[in-house]
């Protein structure tokens, strides 16, 4: 137990024992202060060798005391490390990167490490977020960071550089101990600055160091690596499986090998390789629970959900992933609970599936987990009031978050009475209440609600959206002109749209014409005049809506209803979506774009045949259109897979079908693959 | 004195999914638990801790037997019982427990382990799980550890009692554990075993671990290195035997294992699921009655001791199943003279199904081999075959001759490698030569040309394949000839409908057009001197190559010196090419000419009738196909004839004529015939697709009502509807197909609806890809 060494040796720690952190840099002006912010206070010593900063990289060093050398960089990561030791001073060398920082845990405890007499070197587990916010997903792997300074320990292999080898030649591997102590590294983040250029700038080395050795599993691993962070999966694959085939099953990345390379097949939608991928890591690995994660991702994509909950069971029972794996952080634990309720809810046993997302939200709590959770409770026939009772007998909610989460299930009275218990209501979810009242028909209180909103609130301009909406949708409809001229910023978008719709309930122009505005201004008034409609269709005044759509859509009125059928679809409003689109079909002959946002609302839906059945004919409209296609193959795949899911419900090991369902399933995931890009190169409402 | 004290003692890792059913299985009968982890990373020692065991951690130091005697250490009880994880204590037999260590004078007990596998194998052995807690009682081996060695030493063999305490292992049950990962890891444990501690035992679980891997050529070269090493009286003596016997079964070398299982039947008397697989060997070469025979001594023999490990059950099988299974083949085999002489070369594929196919009746199979370079040899001989070489020299009759020359019996059945006699026909040649009326007999040669084995694409040829063992010997060297032998020395030869399949289709592309080439070598070798039979029999290749230019070549060639014998197979084939090649006009006048000369030739009528059609003739050709339904099929006895050309495919025939007409309830009443006669299933279904919207009802209902709603009809319909574009219509059907697939009992045919699937994907990518930009991106997508 390595803990009980630092407890026992606190007391002794010997002052006289120096830390010197050795670090290489080059133009990392953004992240270097960040890191040592975090370490200064535990080393004793800094050294940075700059391999040629452009930057005040070097500047920001000298501020925290630290020796700047200054080493020309020659595609060698090896001898630039080397460099930084040839200048340490200290009896160990911790060793981190600029994008990396010490959390305060670590840097408290960095010293006990130094007691530990038949310890040559640490490693850490290296946590790296994936994307930026607090709600990332995040892998850790164990790295070797901190050893005693000894002229023969140095730094081997010109990328992905070792230390490991010269520590471990002539010793033995229990000279090499694991800290338990954890570093934070932000270079995974894929949007974070010159985070492209630096993977290239690595395939450029590693492809040097390949030319000399194309078959060298560790290069070809990281190759694969590399490769997999910029999206070019087919090359990934390439030297992923290049590095498998020339592995040593005992090297110290085996194990993230498959998991990596099962990754990455997963993405190309390879699934009868990745499971066998999978399977044989976990004969050499059979603690590796990302592996059975990873399983269970596939079966749920292939839609055999009893193998899918077995798998994610299966990771439930590892308390923790062991600390040599390279993991994403969670598989044990609430990213396993979440998949396990969505397993369960697809099994329509929402029982289930309301404890395992009440343990994930518990580990985890997010927004996203907490409105899952409220929909399974709402299915498994929860009353509002249920619901709100079950979430804070778990969890610590404010009222505003709790009303938040009833409205988006429409659950409005009981979301009034969450409300009505705090004293005193802020502005925020004042304005939900009244929302909530005006659903439930009640505008009179609604608009009372409102006019207790202090007016200097940051919320005034939405109160006063929603009064004219109260007003407009009453019978007999009012006129909101006086609300509108209180409001102060007449000039935001929402005003002018407020004006251009009470124009039409008062049956006389506005003010202002939106049509005067500057073309990138009138788009915002009209987004905002589709968003009032769509408040007044959800409060079911199809008309006023209809209106409103038409006024802003040339007065034509199929377009009316397929402007308003579009907007509402994009803000997921799925059934009203259809409606509408449904009667922009029936005005007019059908359009490629109506028929495929039908679809698409259907498919949202749920209603697969009809859904395909649109797809089918917005392509048949305009055959050229890739995303039409791709909708209609999908929809074409995912119901040929239906089928053979029912045929493997009654034989389960029917091979034939299992190879059928591999095959469809794959297709799938590629023209999936094209329309999510597709979509992000030109987003689609 | 007080009672006895029982300690449970486990060994550990990373076992959360199994500890609890096994610590409950015996928390009532122990009075301590002791669990040793060895490393686990998952919740083992939580749940041990929880149900009360006193769990002690320890490094893993590949060793077995030094983590299992950790726990002996530890225990205080005065009996030991041990388990492993995966096992649990029967329910019933749980109780003999305390019996055996309060009455019992022995040292030591045999408890019976009861292994499950999602496969319904059981296996159950006994195995020395209950001792007395003493220090001298250590186990040993780094790996399948035992304990039996330390108390023999000390307390010898007959210090061992058995109980009926049983333990149920769930250790290799592929769906609760992942048994790659423990095989791995025992194999490498193995391997480090020095030198001189390979015994037997080693080498029988070394054998396992690579059955386990699914590796059985490894398995059985560990398990005849064991049999070597192993006497006897040693426990795992009898199970290493039945193991090696079941693997040389599952590598299909039934011969050995026969051998081998009758050697082993005199020194184990009492085993007798020796005797059982004996009969499965017998079984699975197609030698029924010796199956039966062995089977019933099987059920006669007494339960056998405890120590042998028995199953009563083979792949699934009880032994009445299997009783049951041989009863409907086994023949009454009053006549033993009949010798079957095969000759073949690189046949690897469909040799095995041609012998299993005569052994029942065969009082010896002569295979004679010329020159196969793959496994063919060797799984004839292991059939049972008597295998020879002779060197190919470009004469089919030789080669027979060479087989014949051999052949003891009193009948000589003739048969290539690709052919396969029918369940019926053995009894009916059985029935035949008891009591001949003829020196030769013509058998109905099937040749097939899809795997769906569907008479809407076969023909039928007369083949004079069985003959009485006399002086006859083939004459002439390509297609060998034996009538004339049989007539020239004054005997007669005779036409039965005893059929005979040809599956020449169930081989590869490549490998039957290797096959092909070799023919046309040896045709072309032979024939030199005759240039007529040269080009007759090279056209004849060349069509069956479905190279029908080159074929019309040769047969326009020959035309006017072919001989009369030779006309009607002739016009056959010559006809079929044109109409393959499109030649309407010059099909029609040979068709006159040709039908003009064989009148009864039903085959050369369809074709005139299908040609009419095409010409736009519609009337002529309803009149011709009304003539061939009166005809009937051709006489095979005469002819090559293709069944359904006077039935079943002369109906759809004309069924489409009626319902292009107009006429569809003629049309339908046509197809709804045809439906119903075997093989025609699918045409008349398609064309019932066809006409949907013409039909009164939807089509579902139209079939119900019918009598043909089953998912072979909606699937077809499926698929017919994918080949029409009709994709909405083609997914509708497809899911109903595969509802109602669901709800038919076992066997399901899901054939049917995976190629509608692959039909309607196909139909549609095809579209979309011609339709979509040449710079698309999904273009591209979907063409990589």
């Amino acid at each position: 137990m390595v803990r009980t060494y630092f407890l026992a040796g606190v007391d002794q720690v010997a002052k006289n024992t120096k830390i010197s952190l050795c670090m290489i840099v080059r133009n990392e002006e953004g992240n270097l202060d960040r890191c040592l912010k975090s370490a200064h206070g535990c080393v004793d010593e800094i050294v940075v060798v700059d391999t040629g900063s452009e930057d005040a990289t070097p500047d920001i060093a000298r501020s925290y005391g630290a020796l700047v050398v200054h080493s020309p960089w020659r595609n060698d990561f090896s001898q630039a490390r080397n460099a930084s030791l040839q200048h340490a001073t200290g009896d160990w060398i911790l060793v981190l990167d600029a994008d990396e920082e010490l959390p305060e845990e670590t840097a408290r405890n960095l010293r006990t490490l130094t007691v530990t007499a038949a310890v040559e070197a640490w490693t850490f587990t290296i946590v790296s977020p994936l994307s930026a916010g607090g709600d990332s997903l995040k892998t850790r792997h164990l790295n070797l960071r901190m050893f005693k300074n000894r002229s023969t320990y140095r730094f081997e292999g010109r990328i992905h550089e070792q230390i490991k080898p010269a520590i471990l030649r002539g010793k033995s591997s229990e000279v090499i101990q694991y800290s338990r102590l954890s570093i934070v590294h932000y270079g995974y983040i894929r949007d974070s600055r010159g985070y492209r250029g630096k993977t290239l700038r690595n395939i450029a080395i590693l492809c040097e160091v390949c030319a000399d050795n194309p078959q060298d599993s560790f290069n070809n691993y990281n190759l694969g690596v590399s490769y997999f962070s910029l999206g070019d999966l087919e090359k990934s694959r390439e030297h992923y499986e290049t590095a498998l085939c020339h592995m040593d099953p005992h090297a110290g990345f085996a194990a993230a090998l498959y998991r990596n390379y099962c990754l990455c097949l997963c993405e190309i939608g390879d699934y009868a390789k990745a499971l066998e991928v999978a399977d044989k890591g976990l004969a050499f690995f059979p603690d590796y629970p990302d592996l059975y994660f990873l399983k269970g991702q596939m079966f749920w994509d292939l839609g055999m959900i009893a193998r899918a909950k077995a798998c994610f069971l299966k990771c439930t029972r590892f308390r923790e992933t062991p600390p040599g794996y390279t993991t994403t952080e969670g598989v044990t634990g609430h990213l396993a609970f979440e998949n396990l309720a969505e397993v369960y809810a697809c099994e329509e046993n929402f029982g289930e599936a309301i404890n395992w997302a009440t343990l994930a939200a518990t580990k985890h709590p997010s927004y996203r987990l907490l409105s899952r959770l409220c929909s399974f409770l709402k299915n498994q026939g929860c009353k509002g009031c249920d619901i709100i009772a079950h979430l804070e007998s778990q969890f610590k909610l404010n009222s505003y978050l709790g009303a938040q989460l009833l409205f988006d299930i429409k659950e409005f009275e009981a979301c009034v009475t969450l409300i009505n218990r705090e004293v005193p209501p802020a502005p925020e979810t004042l304005l939900l209440k009244a929302k909530c009242l005006m659903r439930l028909g009640r505008y009179a209180e609604g608009l009372k609600v409102l006019q207790t909103l202090p007016s200097d609130s940051s919320f005034a301009e939405e109160a006063m959206e929603q009064k004219c909406i109260g007003m407009w949708v009453q019978n007999p409809r009012q006129d909101a002109s006086a609300v509108i001229s209180n409001y102060a910023a007449s000039d935001s978008p929402i005003a002018a749209a407020c004006e251009i719709i009470n124009s039409l309930i008062a049956q006389r122009p506005g003010r202002r014409r939106s049509n005067e505005q500057p073309p990138e201004k009138q788009q915002e008034v009209r987004r905002a005049a589709l968003e009032m409609a769509k408040e007044v269709l959800c409060l079911g005044d199809k008309d006023l809506a209809l209106a409103i759509s038409l006024a802003v859509s040339n007065n034509d009125k199929t377009e009316a209803f397929l402007t308003l059928g579009k907007y509402v679809l994009g803000r997921g409003y799925s059934l009203e979506a259809k409606k509408l689109l449904e009667q922009a079909l029936n005005k007019s002959e059908a359009t490629g774009e109506a028929c495929y946002l039908l679809g698409a609302a259907c498919a949202n839906l749920k209603l697969h045949t009809i859904a395909f059945h649109y797809f089918l004919k917005a392509y048949q409209q305009l055959p050229e259109n890739q995303l039409y296609a791709a909708s209609a193959l999908i929809q074409l795949l995912r119901q040929c897979q239906a089928v053979v899911l029912s045929g493997l419900n009654v034989e389960e090991n029917n091979a034939a079908l299992l190879k059928e369902l591999l095959k469809l399933a794959s297709l799938h995931k590629k023209v999936q693959r094209f329309k999510e890009e597709a979509g992000r190169e030109r987003p689609h409402p | 004195m007080s009672a006895p004290t029982l300690s449970l003692c486990l060994i550990a890792w990373n076992e959360a999914d199994n500890i609890g059913r096994c610590l409950k299985s015996a928390e009532a009968f122990v009075d301590e638990i002791v669990v040793v982890d060895t490393g686990s990373t998952d919740c083992t020692r939580e749940i041990a801790k929880a149900m009360g065991a006193k769990v002690i951690q320890v490094k893993w130091q590949n060793d077995f037997s030094a983590a299992r005697n950790v726990s002996l250490e530890n225990a205080t009880g005065d009996w030991i019982l041990f388990l492993d994880c995966d096992e649990e204590l029967d329910a019933e037999s749980r109780h003999e427990l305390r019996k055996a260590i309060e009455h019992g004078s022995y040292e030591a007990y045999f408890a019976m382990v009861r292994n499950t596998t999602d496969t319904n194998i059981e296996l159950t052995f006994p195995s020395i799980r209950l001792f007395r807690n003493r220090k001298s009682f250590r186990f040993t081996g780094k790996i399948h550890e035992q304990i039996v060695n330390s108390i023999v030493a000390n307390y010898g063999l007959q210090a061992i009692g058995h109980s009926s305490i049983t333990i149920i292992h769930h250790g290799y049950n592929a769906s609760t554990t992942n048994v790659a990962a423990k095989v791995q890891r025992n194999l490498e444990i193995l391997k480090s075993y020095p030198e001189e501690k390979k015994d037997g035992f080693y080498f029988y679980n070394l054998g396992t671990e690579y059955l386990r891997l699914g590796d059985k050529k490894e398995a059985l070269t560990s398990y005849l290195k064991a049999l070597k090493l192993t006497k006897p009286t040693q426990a795992y003596g009898p199970i290493l035997v039945k193991r090696t016997m079941t693997t040389l079964m599952d590598l299909h070398r039934y011969r050995d294992a026969v051998e081998q299982l009758r050697y082993y039947q005199t020194i184990f008397k009492e085993f007798s699921d020796l005797l059982l697989l004996e009969a499965v060997c017998h079984l699975n070469c197609g030698r029924y009655s010796e199956a039966r025979a062995r089977l019933e001594d099987y059920l006669k023999m007494p339960v056998p001791p405890a120590w042998y490990a028995t199953e009563n059950i083979f792949q699934g099988s009880s032994a009445e199943d299997l009783v049951e299974r041989v009863k409907a083949l086994a023949l009454d085999r009053g006549c033993q003279g009949i010798s079957v002489c095969i000759i073949g070369r690189d046949e690897e594929e469909l040799v095995a199904y041609c012998i299993k196919s005569v052994n029942e009746i065969a009082a010896e199979v002569i295979f004679v081999d010329t020159g196969s370079t793959d496994r063919t040899p060797a799984i004839a001989y292991q059939l049972g075959a008597s295998v020879y070489r002779f060197p190919w020299n470009d004469s089919f009759s030789e080669a027979r001759n060479f087989a014949i020359d051999k052949a003891k019996g009193d009948w000589i059945l003739v048969l290539d490698a690709d052919e396969v006699l029918p369940d019926e026909s053995r009894q009916a040649i059985v029935d035949l030569i008891r009591d001949p009326d003829h020196e030769g007999y013509f058998l109905k040669v099937r040749t097939f040309l899809d795997r769906g084995l569907s008479p809407a694409s076969c023909y039928v040829t007369g083949a004079c394949r069985l003959f009485r063992n006399d002086a006859y010997r083939y004459r002439g060297s390509v297609f060998g000839d034996i009538i004339s032998p049989i007539i020239d020395a004054g005997g007669s030869t005779a036409y039965t409908e005893i059929t005979v399949n040809h599956i020449h289709c169930f081989a590869n592309d490549e490998y039957i057009a290797r096959k092909r080439q070799l023919k046309i070598d040896a045709i072309k070798k032979q024939l030199r001197s005759d240039l007529t039979k040269l080009n007759f029999a090279l056209g004849i290749e060349y069509f069956q190559a479905q190279d029908f230019i080159s074929a019309i070549d040769h047969f326009e060639s020959v035309r006017a010196s072919l001989d009369e014998a030779h006309m009607a197979k002739f016009y056959y084939f010559y006809t079929l090419s044109l109409m393959k090649t499109e030649h309407y006009r010059r099909l029609a006048e040979v068709l006159d000419e040709a039908i003009s000369m064989f009148p009864d030739y039903t085959d050369l009528i369809y074709l005139q009738a299908v040609v009419r059609f095409v010409l736009g003739e519609t009337e002529e050709a309803k009149l011709l196909l009304h003539r061939c339904l009166e005809m009937g099929d051709a006489p095979w006895e005469k002819y090559i004839a293709s069944p359904g050309t006077g039935g079943f495919k002369a109906m759809c025939s004309l069924g489409t004529i009626y319902s292009q007409k107009g006429d569809t309830e003629k049309a339908l009443n046509i197809f709804l015939e045809a439906a119903g006669i075997p093989g025609a299933f699918e045409q008349a279904v398609e064309s019932i697709v066809f006409l949907k919207e013409k039909l009164p009802v939807p089509l579902e209902r139209f079939l119900e009502v019918r009598g043909l709603l089953n998912s072979r009809s909606l699937s077809l319909a499926a698929k017919s509807l994918a080949k029409m574009g009709r994709y909405k219509d083609s997914l509708n059907y497809l899911a109903l197909a595969g509802e109602r697939a669901a709800s038919e009992p076992p066997p399901r045919d899901f054939a049917n609806i995976t190629q509608a699937i692959n039909m309607l994907l196909s139909r549609f990518s095809r579209e979309v890809l011609d339709s979509l930009p040449k710079d698309s991106k999904l273009k591209n997508r979907l063409t990589v």
